[in-house]
């Protein structure tokens, strides 16, 4: 239900307590004049007539004023206008004195009424008697506490609004805008039992005396007999009319005092709920209505609410910029530390690689001095292979001209065998046809019986001449195929000997150059090395302060790593942290106003 | 029977020694180029022509189906019966020399039964060859 | 007797002599020719320059042919030589040819 919806034509049900106040009391005034005012001459009805009129005039009057004073409530009311924030203050600010009106309105009514009515009667009739101070002695007795009746039942109703009006609006505003009506609740108890106590006692002993006095009276004046009977009658009525009014006046100071502790309990009790509900985290914060040192109490809670509220909100914020910083902060540490781990790794690595290099230099400088021993061997040696070589080409030289010599011999003896082998064959040819003309002969010999015994011998013995020769000149012809093979083999040999010894000669050559060569470098490693031993000392020396260098920064790397730990903890720690504070301010459940 | 055959001519031819009676065996030349005559046995190595006669040149290994000799032939020994003139391959020519033993023929049929063996001559066993059953044979077609 | 006039073949590295009254016609060889290298152990592909020498009832393929016109002598065959091809040999520039008869030749044909 909206606030707007809940207004609809609150006014009157506010001033409501007011007009049963007002009815209440006229019941009172009315009952205890009955009791004192029936012997005199004015008419009980008429004067009731009277004062009805002029406490309704009266209250119309204090109405009309009240809510003269209320227009933007009114309004409200009325559903005339919207109920934003500004009109909500301003009826606000109307609502706050309301009470404090009608108390002195409704007292100003009844003060001013009945002495209207006693000074209207005691002008019209001189022989009143005591009428007119009795009328308006009811009316100063009555009149405080109908005011204070209807000024508390109108403070509890009004209460009620401000609480309604209120929500949504901020604390500030709101307490700014309802100004403290500043009685202290031991004067107002005070105040309270002096009035429901003495006036309801003076009201009820001049009741009493007036009307015994009465009663005397009229038994005075009565015949004897039937005094009893009047007597009896007259203590009755008496005693209605006093119940009557008895009743009249609990009946009010039972509404006050409900009323009163209302005004005063009311606010204490919401206070306590709304506290409990603060109590349980749920923040929303809101002024409650209500007076004097309550008043104080409920604003500062309000105001406190309000401002935990924002506090809360706050943490909330601050909390969850923690969180996301944290987090941050925790994955860039992560990253940092695997980057660092890297790093680490890579300058060990490096370190390592130092250490290696200075062990490397220093391998290098134990090198070149044993190059300057490699350097000097070398230089002997190569003298020594110098002089060898020469003398072997020197016997290169003279075996090439052997072997030309070789050639040449080799040559003439093949054109010799060449010759040699024509004659042989010759040989041959000759010794084959002397063979056959020997066997011819042989044969013909044979057939001549013993007439050619004598040729057919000569003829074999012509025969084995020939094949001694043929088996001679195979043998030479076997000899010169040898001495053809070996000449051939000379003379390749002689040829692959030629080409040998110039190749032979060349190569000598080149050794000997070669040699000479080596011989310069060794001389100039000798002397290199002498360089190459001062580079490697400044080297080794070099890597030495690299290698140092390279351990500092590994050590400085490891430093920074575990620092990195330490930090990725701390960021670890400070999540735990966050949560645990989001944990907390989700706690308070922060009712966002409508 | 034992009596010594004079007067043979020994020659080799491939790994046998064989004899012809020297009064049959005219001369021995050295082999000379020889004409293949198209359509004879493959004993006929060929011919060629001595003093404007064709005679034909037998090989004998061919003939008695022995191993061909490893060394070529150089030279002919030619005989000279009635029924004609041939040439025997020789790869060479011992001279004449006189038999020793008895032997008989080779074989009852073919040109062995024209052979006979074994004798004993100074340069080893030979075996005769019978000319004019030779020539005969070599007539009949080989 | 003699051969009055000559053809000359040759096969391979052999030759032989036909009397040139036998011989009616040289021509290019057709499938039906007889290649007178297998007389001599050549085999029977001719080369393609090879001639066909006919005569009546008969013809062979050889790889040349020259013609001889003078009369020559002709030297008996050995009468230990069973040939059914020669009947005789010619004696050409110091070289023995031997004289084929085509006619023996058509009677056992190779």
């Amino acid at each position: 239900m909206t606030v707007e919806a809940w207004l609809r034509g609150k006014t009157t049900w506010i001033m409501l307590g007011a007009l049963a106040a007002n009815a209440l009391g006229l019941v009172l005034v009315v009952a205890s004049l009955s009791m004192v005012l029936d012997a005199h001459a004015m008419a009980l009805e008429e004067l009731a007539l009277e004062a009805t009129a002029a406490v309704t005039v009266g209250l119309t009057a204090l109405l009309a004023w009240v809510l003269r004073h209320a227009v933007t409530l009114r309004g409200l009311a009325a559903q005339r206008t919207d109920a934003d924030e500004p009109r909500r203050l301003a009826a606000l600010a109307e609502l706050r004195p309301l009470g404090t009106r009608v108390l002195s309105g409704t007292l100003a009514v009844w003060v001013a009424a009945p002495l209207l009515v006693a000074l209207a009667w005691w002008t019209t009739s001189q022989d009143g008697g005591r009428g007119p101070l009795q009328v308006a002695l009811a009316g100063v007795l009555v009149g405080p506490l109908v005011a204070v009746c209807a000024a508390l039942l109108v403070t509890v109703r009004v209460h009620e609004v401000i609480s309604r009006l209120s929500v949504g609006l901020g604390v500030g505003a709101v307490t700014g805008a309802t100004e403290p009506v500043v009685a202290s609740t031991r004067t107002s108890i005070v105040g309270f039992t002096v009035l429901f106590v003495v006036l309801p006692s003076t009201l009820l002993i001049d009741l009493g005396v007036v009307s015994i006095d009465r009663l005397m009276d009229q038994l005075v004046d009565a015949a004897p007999a039937a005094r009893q009977v009047l007597a009896a009658s007259g203590v009755r009525w008496l005693m209605g009319q006093f119940t009557l009014v008895i009743a009249a006046l609990a009946v009010l100071a039972v509404v006050t005092a409900r009323a009163g502790t209302a005004v005063l309990a009311r606010p204490l009790n919401q206070l306590t709920l709304h506290a409990h509900r603060v109590a349980q985290g749920r923040l929303a914060p809101q002024v409650i209505a209500a007076d004097g040192e309550v008043w104080l109490v409920t604003r500062v809670f309000a105001q406190l609410e309000a401002r935990l509220t924002r506090l809360v909100r706050h943490l909330g914020r601050a909390g969850d910029a923690v969180s996301r910083a944290t987090s941050t902060l925790s994955d860039t540490s992560r990253r940092y530390e695997g980057t660092a781990a890297d790093q680490a790794a890579a300058v060990n690595q490096t370190s390592a690689t130092t250490a290696q290099l200075a062990l490397n230099a220093r391998q290098v400088a134990a090198s070149a001095a044993s190059v300057q021993d490699l350097a000097r061997q070398t230089l002997e040696a190569a003298e020594q292979g110098r002089a060898d070589a020469e003398a072997f080409q020197a016997a290169v030289e003279r075996m090439h001209l052997d072997n030309a010599a070789i050639a040449t011999a080799v040559d003439r003896l093949e054109k010799k065998v060449l010759q040699i082998g024509r004659i042989i064959e010759l040989i041959n040819t000759v010794a084959e046809r002397s063979d056959l003309l020997a066997l011819s002969a042989e044969l013909e010999g044979t057939r001549a019986g013993e007439v050619g015994r004598g040729f057919a011998l000569v003829g074999a013995e012509m025969r084995r001449l020939a094949e001694n020769v043929l088996e001679s000149t195979a043998e030479i012809d076997g000899l010169i195929g040898e001495i053809r093979e070996a000449t051939l083999r000379t003379s390749s040999a002689t040829a692959r000997g030629s080409t040998l010894t110039s190749s032979s000669t060349a190569l000598a050559e080149q050794v000997t150059r070669s040699l000479s060569a080596v011989a310069e470098l060794a001389r100039q490693t000798s002397s290199q090395r002498r360089a190459i031993s001062l580079a490697t000392q400044q080297q080794e020396s070099g890597t030495t302060q690299l290698s140092d260098a390279m351990g500092e920064i590994l050590e400085s790397t490891r430093d920074r790593l575990s620092l990195t730990h330490d930090v990725t903890a701390a960021n670890q720690h400070l999540l735990t942290l966050a949560a645990r504070l989001d944990e907390a301010v989700r706690r308070f459940r922060l009712d966002e106003p409508a | 029977m034992r009596d010594a055959l004079r007067g043979h001519l020994v020659f080799a031819c491939g790994a046998g020694l064989y004899g012809v009676p020297s009064e049959l065996a005219s001369e021995v030349v050295n082999l000379p180029t020889l004409t293949r005559v198209p359509g004879a046995p493959a004993h006929v190595l060929g011919v060629f022509a001595l003093r404007g006669e064709v005679l034909p040149v037998i090989d004998l290994t061919r003939l008695l189906g022995s191993p061909p000799p490893e060394q070529e032939w150089k030279r002919a020994v030619v005989l000279r019966v009635a029924q004609g003139v041939v040439a025997l391959t020789a790869t060479r020519v011992l001279g004449v020399a006189s038999l020793e033993g008895n032997g008989g023929p080779l074989g009852n049929s073919g040109v062995q039964q024209h052979l006979k063996g074994p004798f004993q001559a100074p340069a080893g066993d030979v075996a005769t060859v019978d000319p004019e059953g030779l020539v005969a044979f070599l007539a009949r077609g080989g | 007797m003699t051969l009055d006039g000559a053809v000359l073949c040759q096969v391979g590295p052999f030759r032989f002599a036909l009397a040139a009254h036998d011989v009616s016609s040289i021509e290019v060889p057709d499938a039906r020719g007889v290649y007178a290298g297998r007389w001599f152990g050549l085999g029977d592909a001719w080369p393609q320059t090879a001639r066909s020498v006919r005569a009546p009832g008969h013809h062979v393929v050889v790889d040349t042919v020259e013609v001889h016109g003078a009369t020559l002598p002709v030297l008996a065959m050995p009468a230990m030589v069973a040939s059914h091809l020669v009947t005789g040999f010619v004696d050409v520039q110091g070289a023995l040819v031997p004289v084929v008869s085509l006619a023996h030749a058509a009677e056992r044909r190779p």
